[in-house]
């Protein structure tokens, strides 16, 4: 059958020279490379239109990540910090000042993984005081520098303070050593509040040429939450100098700024005292200078620490300033360990003798108090077999040394870090919280994600498979 | 005249009339055969600077695979042109028409297998690598195809052993 099958079609075949032996078109070339090109064209076309689709898209998507606004209403009474705090997902919502959070209970910093893999940065993010749900926080205009990182939450969690980003106008500081850099000191031009329920913004603008000069310490929060106190210096012309730090006190009610510390007043941190007071803190003599906001005379008393080549934290103060605690040393044997101490404040403000927290335990930071008697420490395992000691929140019970669990948390500051609280808040009950989501994204970013990869697979398959084919006859496989 | 433009020239001088009488027998009629023909061809030069050492599978492949797609695409029974087949077929023997009126009634997947088969004499595997799919279904094309050329071309099955489909 073949022999005669193959006969039969050669036969067929045949008879298409009965048709006119027309010579085939001469342009087939130029129509073909043509051809190739509009391809190549409409194909760019596409590829430009997809992404000015998804450009499109993805801001709409990212518009729906943000939060809805605050509550319009909240019972002030059922505020409450949580008794765990969890380092949220990449796809929790983002809060600003357009869309405030409302009352926050926690403001602190965690890794946040871009969409892009690899991409990674610290951002700050906040937790609602109403329910506790978890928002990332962008601050208006704040200062993008690693010294202005720090913000401060109002004891009453309703405000938070940050330093403005910007750029100051000196001329760019000429320097010999080319390792140094030429940029001014700091992009650091002023501080400013947001006020998280309405999402108002106080700003106040410092006069510098080459950026604030800052520490880690330089916002502090009156205890009645009504002044942020920022203490800061003006680097100038001259590479790293910076004039003696100044602290200024704003009123975000009024936006009312005044001068608290005049330059070389030798108090190296502030903090909210007891009955309307700012606490100075001579570091170097250890004395709290206790400073009325309305007058300017201090009252000057000494902390009688232990000798230590540890430098001594910025005290905290109890709710009716009955107790300060601090962070210090303690010398033992050759070598000086990290301490934290309490001691009962009388009423004329003499500071009595000092409780020191069970020495298992190493402080790390003192984060508020509870109540009158108990005060939040951070800290981690004095002997720990291991790198990096885990971090945890203890309650210490200031009058007998007893400590129990405070506050949860990871137990790497690579997770968590630079925790904040609103302290008036930590007087109630901490309220149970469940782990935050936003570990996995929504669905109309996964929606979107999966069809332009399927979309992808095909084209790159049938690329693929195209290419395959082609290269298959040019090596000849078809014959 | 660029070396390319040349190489391509003459590939097309040199194999355009072998060309068309397997675009004749896949499409059946002159018109589409020419058409066939010219759509490879300038495919062909799009992609000229990899196919150049061996353009000839390429430009086959192309017809093959054009000729179903635009079967798809119309989605009709291509018919043979009874007007042309009789004028232009006016000299030709009984089985050039009767196998011309068949294989227009076949598929153009079971055309071109049978084309692939007993006109370009590939085998089984080589015919599968060219249309893209298992050797099981160029064995079953051609076994379907066959069995409906004995169902309409009777006269022509007359000549073939049973056992050979």
């Amino acid at each position: 059958m073949t022999h005669q099958l193959r006969e039969a079609f050669r036969n067929l075949a045949d008879g298409a020279d009965l048709a006119p032996d027309a010579p085939p078109p001469h342009d087939l070339w130029r129509r073909g490379r043509r051809r190739r090109r509009q391809r190549v064209v409409s194909s760019v076309l596409v590829a430009s239109a997809v992404l000015a689709v998804l450009g499109a898209v993805v801001p709409g998507v990212g518009g729906q990540l943000r939060t809805t606004p605050a509550p319009a209403s909240y019972d002030e009474a059922d505020l409450a910090v949580p008794d765990r705090i969890w380092a949220p997902g990449r796809w929790r919502p983002t809060a600003d000042d357009e869309h405030p959070p409302g009352p926050l209970a926690v403001v602190a910093s965690a890794e946040r993984r871009g969409v892009w893999p690899f991409r990674k940065e610290h951002r700050l993010f906040g937790v609602s005081a109403v329910d506790q749900s978890y928002s990332w926080l962008d601050l208006p205009g704040q200062a993008t520098g690693e010294e202005a990182r720090g913000v401060a939450l109002s004891p009453d969690g309703l405000r938070v303070g940050y330093f403005l980003g910007g750029s100051p106008p000196g001329p760019r500081t000429q320097v010999s050593d080319p390792w140094m850099a030429s940029e001014p000191q700091s992009d650091v031009v002023g501080f400013a509040v947001l006020d998280l329920v309405t999402g108002d913004v106080r700003r106040h603008r410092v006069r510098t040429r080459f950026g604030l000069a800052l520490d880690d310490r330089g916002l502090v929060w009156s205890a009645d939450s009504g002044w942020l106190a920022v203490t800061y210096g003006r680097y100038q012309r001259t590479m790293g100098s910076a004039s003696l730090p100044v602290t200024q006190t704003l009123r975000p009610a009024d936006g009312a700024v005044r001068t608290l510390l005049e330059p070389g007043s030798g108090v190296s941190a502030l903090v909210p005292g007891p009955d309307g007071t700012m606490v100075g803190w001579h570091e170097s003599r250890g004395e709290l200078a206790f400073l009325s906001l309305g007058t300017s005379e201090p009252t000057v008393r000494p902390v009688p620490l232990p000798p230590s080549d540890t430098s001594p934290g910025p005290p905290v103060f109890n709710p009716s300033g009955t107790r300060v605690a601090v962070l210090s040393g303690r010398k033992e044997g050759e070598g000086t360990y990290p301490a934290a101490y309490a001691a009962a404040v009388s009423a004329d403000r003499e500071v009595g003798d000092l409780t020191m927290l069970d020495k298992r335990w190493m402080p790390h930071e003192l984060l508020g108090w509870l109540d009158e008697r108990h005060v939040l420490v951070q800290v981690s395992p004095r002997r720990y077999v291991g790198t990096l000691p885990p971090l945890r929140i203890l309650s210490w019970d200031v009058t007998d040394g007893t400590t129990a669990p405070g506050i949860g948390r990871p137990a790497s500051d690579d997770e968590l870090e630079g925790i904040v609280l609103a302290t008036d808040l930590l007087r109630r009950p901490l309220r149970a919280a469940e782990e935050p989501g936003g570990r996995l994204p929504p669905w109309p970013v996964t929606l979107t994600a999966g069809v332009l990869l399927s979309a992808l697979g095909v084209a790159a398959l049938g690329r693929s498979r195209r290419r395959r084919e082609e290269q298959a006859l040019a090596d000849g496989t078809a014959e | 005249m660029s070396a390319g433009e040349e190489g391509y020239n003459a590939f097309v001088t040199a194999r355009y009339a072998a060309l068309r009488r397997t675009a004749y027998v896949l499409t059946g009629n002159h018109h589409d055969a020419e058409d066939l023909v010219q759509t490879a061809l300038m495919k062909a030069a799009g992609v000229w600077g990899r196919i150049h050492e061996r353009p000839e599978p390429y430009v086959r492949r192309i017809m093959y695979h054009e000729n179903i797609s635009r079967w798809r695409r119309r989605r009709v029974a291509e018919e043979l042109d009874g007007h042309d087949a009789a004028v232009e077929h006016a000299d030709a023997t009984v089985d050039r028409i009767v196998i011309a009126n068949a294989l227009a009634r076949l598929t153009p997947k079971q055309r071109t297998v049978l084309v692939l088969r007993y006109v370009e004499d590939l085998t089984e595997q080589q015919a599968a690598t060219v249309m893209g799919v298992g050797v099981g279904t160029i064995k079953s094309q051609t076994r379907h195809a066959l069995t409906r050329l004995r169902r309409l071309a009777p006269e022509l099955v007359g000549h073939m052993e049973p056992a050979d489909a």
